[in-house]
């Protein structure tokens, strides 16, 4: 299939500088949106989803201009500029980022967005009527006698009736602002809508409703839609594909069905699993998914997802149960930030131990740490066993630099090493997880059958 | 003899002053929470979910409120008690957690040393001591590192955490109920996983009973011993956990699980909304939007609650004497199992 996708979007970035002191001098940045590539083609919906903080909003800012990229391409093909080549010198004129001041209105009329927060986006002192027909008047429909007609008629087809043109935000539910925020993004006839968790801040009952209005006007406008959300459901209900995000890259796409029966990116799949099922006879059965996603501006090593991730792969030589192997790297990642605390660990120990009030044995220190981490008491490989009981003693001595050494240089993962490329699955289905490369699947494979 | 529930909620009714007349938030409202275990509160938004807990422990403004009825925790009436008592309870016996952590804290204060001014408002207990607690605490929900974390402010903590410094807090005084007002609504599912468990093993730890509020249902079939099914001010349905998801008998919890995906016949909401708080339907309050509404639906007060197990009760007409209760069973709800295609097909 050649057809044109209506947006592109290619390695996507957008940093924010972190600035300091009086000279205000750069010091890093945070890499919010880090490289990400997508297209949507005409009609289709598709979904960006992932944890807060992992950087769909800034993509959906950055896509529609509403912040400046720091880098890559927005390719627009809408609004009358289908079927441009590009330029001799590999820049694209349909290139949102370089779009100028005029191109930027007309690219403004043809996207819309749709936000969270419905009260937050209307004037309370306008009623919904003119803050509607505002967009049109702004856009150049100076006749109000049209504008009115027009805006009642979106009012009706977005489910409210042509009367409450001249009520004010505030007699509205949320449910109703956000259908007068659907309405107001459609009145100009755009041809792509971003919505950024437009359901997130209503309540289920009325979620479902927006959603299927959602899809209803979609079909008659015949709408493209970038819809984001941090809801699984929300996604699986109306995206024909989506995209996961994790700290500012996407780790997997493909069509929903695809995406959600057969998960390829642990993130994805952890993800999945932590929806809670609404029946009562499966309970806790889901991956427990430890710690938040680190800060962008300084993301992990190889895959980001590694400090996190319950596949990661055990470096050659080990093997050792997985959730041990999590439980390792989750401690060496902690005493290498200083972050183990050995008194607070020793005073557990001693509750625990509840004897004599003379202090506890290193030893129980070191086994309350084992415990912390899900450590078993001995591990099934003698020599990572040794390393261990040799790394948590500097610990409980002080000796935290040492330990953070030893444990590194132990217990390191592929993962953190190479940043992975993305495998195909079919039909477009792709994933960027090193389990997938050649090399890992069959070491892991020989890993599995003894 | 079996011992008396750690809360008893009978006949709660809530009322506000408003300039459209005296709205009626919660209305008749009788539930029971025992030591251990955890009940859940479920209903569309405005339905008086909060009002009702948060009347429990008269953390509603009087006035413009008005709290009647009884609340008994071990026995004793929150609703009648002098304030100086309450006050003693809400510190040593009920903790509240809310949905917003960032609302409930102050932010010019380090985290350790609100939990510190916690402890201190109701034990005598020495700074280094509050202090050494407090990191004991932290610890406990699962703060990284507490000591060091102790000093940092609110704003220096993710979503999650807040709420997990938000549990600390409320577990300063060894509570016997927990009340948890859609404590994971506003986090990532990841990180509500995590809330939930925590809860989970407190509950285990310290025994407390759980009152939590929310509209989720993955979350309700996830913690739920027994459940609460609030519809405008009155409670449609009560009952265990298997009783409301395998077998829900009220037309308003049937339409609610009707909008879980692979749940019977699946619909996109339910059509209508609540019903003006200041002007409230006569009969049940869920008949104009129940399509099995009848003449009798429509007069005199909320048909009276029908026990149809032990610990099962319903209030619809149609489980009334001379009434097919057929009628409004919705058997492709029934069916066990999960994603079971039964019954799609249209009435
Ligand atoms: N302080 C108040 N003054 C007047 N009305 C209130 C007040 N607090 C809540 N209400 C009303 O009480 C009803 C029940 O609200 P609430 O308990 O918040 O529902 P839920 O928790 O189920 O979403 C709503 O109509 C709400 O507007
Ligand atoms: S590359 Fe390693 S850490 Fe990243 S998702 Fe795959 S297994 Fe997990
Ligand atoms: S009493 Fe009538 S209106 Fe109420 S739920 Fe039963 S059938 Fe519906
Ligand atoms: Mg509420």
């Amino acid at each position: 299939m050649t057809e044109q996708p209506l947006l592109s979007v290619r390695t996507l970035k957008k940093h924010y500088p972190i600035r300091q002191g009086i000279l205000s001098r750069q010091v890093g940045a945070a890499k919010a949106v880090d490289g990400i590539s997508f297209d949507i083609y005409r009609g289709e919906t598709v979904g960006l989803v992932g944890e807060s903080g992992c950087g769909k909003s800034t993509a959906a800012t950055s896509i529609v201009r509403l912040e400046d990229p720091t880098d890559g391409e927005v390719v627009f093909n809408g609004g009358g500029r289908e079927d441009k080549e590009r330029n001799s010198d590999g820049t694209h004129p349909n290139d949102v980022t370089k779009f100028d001041k005029q191109e930027l209105k007309a690219f403004r009329r043809d996207v819309q967005m749709v936000f969270q927060d419905p009260s937050s986006s209307f004037d309370p002192r306008m009623s919904v009527g003119s803050s509607v027909a505002e967009m049109l008047l702004v856009h150049g429909m100076t006749d109000k006698h049209r504008r009115r007609a027009i805006v009642e008629d979106l009012l009706e087809r977005v489910g409210l009736s042509a009367e409450d043109y001249d009520r004010y935000p505030h007699e509205f539910s949320g449910g109703q602002k956000q259908r007068i925020a659907l309405a107001r993004a459609l009145v100009l006839n755009p041809e792509l809508l971003v919505a950024d968790e437009p359901v997130s801040a209503l309540d289920v009952s009325v979620q479902a409703e927006i959603l299927s209005l959602i899809s209803d006007l979609q079909a008659e406008f015949g709408l493209s839609l970038l819809l984001i959300s941090h809801d699984m459901s929300v996604i699986r209900k109306v995206c024909d594909r989506v995209a996961v995000m994790y700290l500012g890259e996407i780790v997997e796409i493909g069509d929903t069905e695809a995406v959600f029966t057969n998960p390829q990116h642990p993130y994805t799949e952890a993800l999945l699993s932590s929806i809670p099922t609404p029946d009562p006879r499966t309970r806790a059965e889901g991956i427990e998914l430890t710690g938040t996603v680190p800060d962008p501006v300084n993301p992990p090593s190889g895959c980001r997802f590694h400090t996190r991730c319950h596949r990661v792969v055990q470096p050659e030589g080990l093997d050792v149960e997985q959730s041990v192997w999590r439980g390792l790297i989750d401690l060496r990642y902690r005493v290498k930030g200083g972050q183990i605390d050995v008194e607070t660990l020793r005073e557990n120990a001693l509750a625990a131990e509840s004897g004599d009030g003379d202090g506890v044995s290193d030893e129980a220190v070191t086994a309350e740490i084992r415990t912390e981490f899900d450590l078993p008491d001995r591990l099934s490989d003698p020599e990572a066993d040794r390393a261990l009981s040799e790394a948590l003693d500097k610990l409980v001595d002080g000796d935290i630099e040492d330990a953070a050494e030893l444990l590194d240089s132990t217990f390191s993962t592929p993962c953190e090493e190479t940043t992975p490329d993305y495998t195909d699955h079919g039909d477009g289905h792709q994933s960027a997880c090193i389990r997938h490369s050649d090399e890992i699947a069959s070491a892991e494979l020989a890993a599995d059958d003894d | 003899m079996s011992g008396r529930p750690l809360l008893e909620v009978e006949n709660l009714r809530t009322t506000f002053r408003t300039d459209a007349g005296e709205l009626v938030a919660v209305d008749g409202v009788g539930f029971t929470v025992e030591k251990g275990e955890t009940v859940c509160i479920v209903g569309e938004s405005g339905s008086g979910k909060t009002v009702a807990t948060e009347s429990v422990t008269r953390l509603v403004d009087t006035p413009p409120g008005t709290i009647k009825g009884t609340a008994r925790l071990n026995g004793r009436d929150l609703l009648s008690m002098s304030d100086d008592e309450l006050r003693s309870v809400r510190g040593n016996n009920i903790a509240h957690i809310f949905q917003n952590p960032q609302e409930a804290m102050n932010h010019c204060f380090s985290v350790g040393w609100q939990i510190v001014e916690a402890l201190q408002a109701h034990q005598d207990v020495p700074d280094d001591e509050a202090r050494a607690r407090a990191v004991e605490l932290l610890d406990r929900v699962g703060i990284a590192n507490a000591s060091a974390r102790f000093d940092d402010y609110p704003h220096e903590f993710s979503g999650g955490q807040k709420q997990r410094v938000m549990i600390a807090m409320a577990l300063v005084g060894n509570p016997d109920l927990l009340i948890a007002d859609e404590p994971t609504t506003a986090l990532d599912v990841t990180v509500q996983a995590q809330i939930l468990r925590l809860l989970d093993d407190l509950q285990e730890e310290y025994g407390m009973g759980i009152l939590l509020v929310t509209h989720d249902l993955g979350v309700v079939a996830e913690v739920a011993d027994r459940i609460v099914v609030m519809y405008a001010g009155k409670v449609m349905e009560r009952g265990g956990v298997f009783d409301i998801f395998e077998r829900p008998a009220h037309p308003y919890t049937q339409a609610l699980m009707r909008c879980l995906p692979n749940k019977g016949e699946e619909t996109d909401g339910i059509p209508g909304r609540l019903p003006d708080p200041t002007d409230l339907p006569d009969g049940c309050r869920f008949a104009p939007r129940c399509e099995h509404a009848v003449g009798e639906c429509e007069i005199g007060d909320q048909p009276e609650m029908v026990e149809l197990t032990r610990d099962h009760e319903v209030s619809c007409v149609y489980y009334q004497q001379g009434y097919d209760s057929a009628v409004v069973r919705d058997e492709s709800l029934e069916a066990e199992g999960s994603a079971g295609d039964a019954g799609v097909s249209d009435d």
